[in-house]
């Protein structure tokens, strides 16, 4: 019976370490890498002009106006987040004054097209003078932070954009008392101040005046798809391997005798005129311009789009703003946004809690944090309203709602936040329970307070999604790994 | 010559509280090589917890203790808050990414300062609460001569500024924590090496500065009477400028700093124009990156290869 002890030949069945050694083909010969491993292999232009092609078609079948003014946003972030990825990606300069070249963008083509100074230049006139204008300002901008380290630079165009929101909003009545003399003698008006400037000129290309929001949807996909062709060009280029080279190690860079200070100021030039660019369709499609178009929350949501998509990856801007233009529509409505909420926690739930016992300790520490609310609100006399429709009924047996009392909705959620540091902190053996008495809690901030509070919950989604990424994949999703020699 | 007199009065005023402002940049740039984005932010909370200390003991009107007791309860309690503000920020912000790139906690710091403004927006909500103050201190106490009104108020900030940072130049000097800080400051790595808990040092770091921000929040508060969820940006980046312009990473520095950006913007105001005295701040910045850019007391940073 020796037979039946010696190692099976055949192919049917094979040992243990084989299976070992064969794991790295088998994962290789999935559907998913197969797809993945084409998708690499083709050309970045071809991908990016797929992508182009794909968003052209959904100008045909987007149904609605409101559909297609999402998909215009999407594009317009995609053009931004592409300018801002160049800046910060692959040149590795903090350019916080981003969107202050935006707005210079928007209101130069709004004073030289529009009814506030009686100026009509032709579409293809102004946008080229306003693009090579705001290059030239980003360029002047980036003089005197030329030498020094990327901190200066980051703090000298935020002040930047600070002081362009400022002067836009009191741009109205421009005037000096220099030393009780008012100069000039009645104030001037520029930017119209918080009024901003309305009654701008719709774009024109060749002799056809854009109308439909249809239209700029094609002509910004047109912009971004061009825009990205020819980054991938310059990147590929000299100027774009010294670029990259200087954002790996700008002392090496310089000892190669790459002109550092003159390649920092091209990549500032080059993101001014590409968010300039996209400031001119900004203010054509919305016909005017306020200040209030261009502060630190768009900045800070520009960020967020490059640096999700993944910095110095040429079509990481388009994921990052299909994410930061889409969500925010989500969130606007509050039965979409608790599907929203609710859809991550349970995937998130399936994905992390991984052994039965966990995820059995987790569910128990949530719904015996919901009894013990409910019981303690009950013990203090308050009235629990709880919702009775759809999902929200589901969660309204165990979440209360209690629609009059705002603080306590504020109470709910400054503990979330202590709760989900804390919950950080931890051992991951506890993790699981803190886990559930952190979620109830979220629950409880979220059907109380931030449900109804749509954009105040988006700026918190996306500041908390930048240090979150930062510390977990600094590089985004699609980034390229950064490695800092030391 | 009272309209100089009263300006230099007010710089003096708004550089104080730059200067605080600035000290907390200086000294968490001092030990981590790190501009802390979110410093604003802690100012701002500041503000917002002297506030609610402020109403809860019964709010202006009718204080249920002494002023004399009810102001430096007010900037203790803000002090230690957004000290423990601060400290979160460094233990959850910072502190994974102190081996990445320079950029990842630069961006995680915007994170952070968004999240922290939307935050009070959710709380506060968007409009400005008032310390009214007034009715704390009778507005006609103080020096008033003619045109040159000098406030209990404006005094106090003048005077707590002043022991606030002879206090911590003492402390900076003397104390073993303080040695340990300056220690860190000059080489981290041997400082680990002699047994000091980076750590730990780190974490009292961001604790002064921000300590420092939240009794500069009260402070402006109880001066300028205006609280919101956005004041802390703008005040951020001026504390920045005057630590800039007074070398980073300086403690002298900042407090220097501190008060030329005071009176730049004081005089901008008095005799150039009241509406665009941040650009006249900005070019003051602009001004020293280009000439000096080390400041007036730093030291030109050296870079091993």
């Amino acid at each position: 019976m020796a037979d039946e002890d010696a190692p099976d030949t055949g192919t049917r069945s094979i040992g243990k370490d084989q299976w070992v050694e064969q794991a790295a083909e088998r994962i290789d010969n999935r559907p998913v890498a197969k797809l993945r491993r084409r998708l690499v292999q083709t050309p970045v232009q071809w991908r990016v002009l797929g992508i182009g092609a794909l968003a052209l078609l959904f100008a045909l079948v987007s149904p609605t106006d409101y559909t297609t003014r999402v998909a215009f946003t999407v594009a317009l972030y995609t053009l931004l987040a592409t300018g801002l990825n160049v800046v910060v990606g692959w040149s590795g300069l903090l350019d916080l004054g981003y969107v202050a070249f935006f707005g210079f963008g928007a209101y130069a083509y709004a004073l030289l097209s529009s009814e506030k100074f009686g100026l009509h230049w032709p579409t293809l006139v102004s946008v080229p003078v306003v693009v090579l204008g705001t290059a030239l300002l980003g360029f002047l901008l980036g003089l005197p932070s030329r030498r020094l380290s990327g901190d200066y630079l980051a703090i000298v165009t935020l002040f930047f954009g600070q002081i362009f929101v400022s002067i836009v909003n009191n741009g109205d009545r421009l005037q000096l008392s220099l030393n009780g003399h008012n100069v000039p003698n009645k104030p001037f008006n520029l930017t119209g101040g918080p009024n901003g400037v309305t009654g701008i000129d719709p774009l024109s290309l060749f002799g056809n005046k854009v109308h439909t929001i249809t239209g700029y949807y094609v002509v910004t996909v047109i912009v971004a798809v061009v825009v990205m062709l020819l980054l991938y060009r310059l990147r590929n280029a000299r100027s774009g391997l010294a670029l990259r080279a200087m954002r790996e190690d700008s002392l090496a860079a310089e000892i190669l005798s790459i002109p550092v200070p003159r390649l920092r100021l091209l990549a500032f030039a080059i993101g001014a005129g590409i968010a300039a660019l996209a400031g001119t369709l900004f203010a054509s499609v919305q016909l005017s311009v306020f200040g209030s178009n261009f502060d630190l929350p768009f900045l800070v949501l520009m960020y967020a789009a490059a640096i999700l998509g993944g910095l110095g990856n040429i079509g990481g801007g388009f994921v990052g703003a299909l994410i930061v233009a889409v969500l925010p529509e989500m969130l606007r409505t509050p039965s979409t946004g608790r599907a929203l909420v609710y859809g991550a926690l349970v995937v998130f739930v399936a994905l992390r809690l991984r052994p039965w016992g966990r995820l059995a300790q987790y569910l128990i520490a949530l719904i015996a944090t919901g009894v013990l609310v409910r019981l303690g609100l009950a013990a203090f006399g308050t009235s629990i309203r709880p919702r009775a429709t759809g999902l929200a009924g589901l969660t309204g047996a165990l979440v209360p709602h209690l629609t009059k009392s705002v603080s306590f909705g504020n109470v709910a959620f400054l503990t979330l936040i202590a709760g989900g540091l804390g919950l950080t902190l931890l051992r991951p053996k506890w993790r699981p329970v803190a886990a559930g008495v952190v979620s109830f809690i979220g629950m409880l901030a979220w059907e109380n307070r931030l449900a109804e509070q749509g954009s105040i919950t988006r700026q918190l989604l996306v500041g908390a999604a930048l240090v979150a990424i930062m510390a977990s994949r600094p590089q985004g999703f699609f980034g390229i790994k950064r490695v800092e020699v030391l | 010559m009272a309209q100089f007199v009263q300006l230099v009065v007010n710089g003096l005023t708004l550089g104080s509280l730059y200067a605080l402002i600035a000290l907390g940049y200086s000294l968490v740039y001092g030990v981590l090589k790190l501009l802390n984005f979110a410093h604003g932010e802690v100012y701002m909370i500041g503000s917002f917890i002297g506030y609610g200390v402020l109403q809860v003991l019964g709010g202006s009107a009718s204080p249920s203790v002494p002023v004399g007791i009810l102001l430096p309860l007010l900037m203790l309690v803000a002090a230690l808050g957004a000290g423990l503000v601060g400290v979160a920020i460094e233990r959850f912000a910072y502190r994974p990414l102190r081996q990445s790139p320079r950029i990842a906690p630069l961006v995680s710091a915007l994170g952070t300062s968004f999240f922290l403004q939307a935050t009070m927006l959710l709380v506060v909500g968007a409009r400005i609460v008032r310390y009214e103050s007034e009715k704390l201190i009778d507005v006609s106490s103080g020096i008033h001569a003619g045109v040159l009104n000098i406030s209990v108020m404006r005094m106090m900030v003048i005077g707590v500024s002043a022991v606030v940072m002879i206090g911590l130049n003492i402390f900076m000097k003397r104390s073993k924590l303080g040695k340990a800080m300056r220690a860190t400051s000059y080489d981290p790595e041997a400082a680990q090496m002699m047994g000091m808990d980076v750590n730990r040092v780190v974490m009292v770091t961001f604790f002064l500065g921000s300590a420092l921000a939240g009794v500069a929040g009260v402070m402006s508060g109880l001066v300028y009477n205006r609280v919101f969820h956005t004041m802390g940006f703008v005040a951020g980046l001026k504390g920045f400028t005057a630590s800039v312009v007074g070398g980073i990473g300086s403690i002298q520095g900042a407090m220097a700093g501190g008060l030329i950006i005071g009176f730049a913007e004081s005089f901008a105001q008095g005799y150039v124009s009241t509406t665009f005295y941040d650009v006249v701040v900005f070019v003051v910045l602009i001004g020293f990156l280009l000439t000096r850019p080390r400041g007036l007391f730093g030291v030109p940073e050296l870079k091993k290869v």
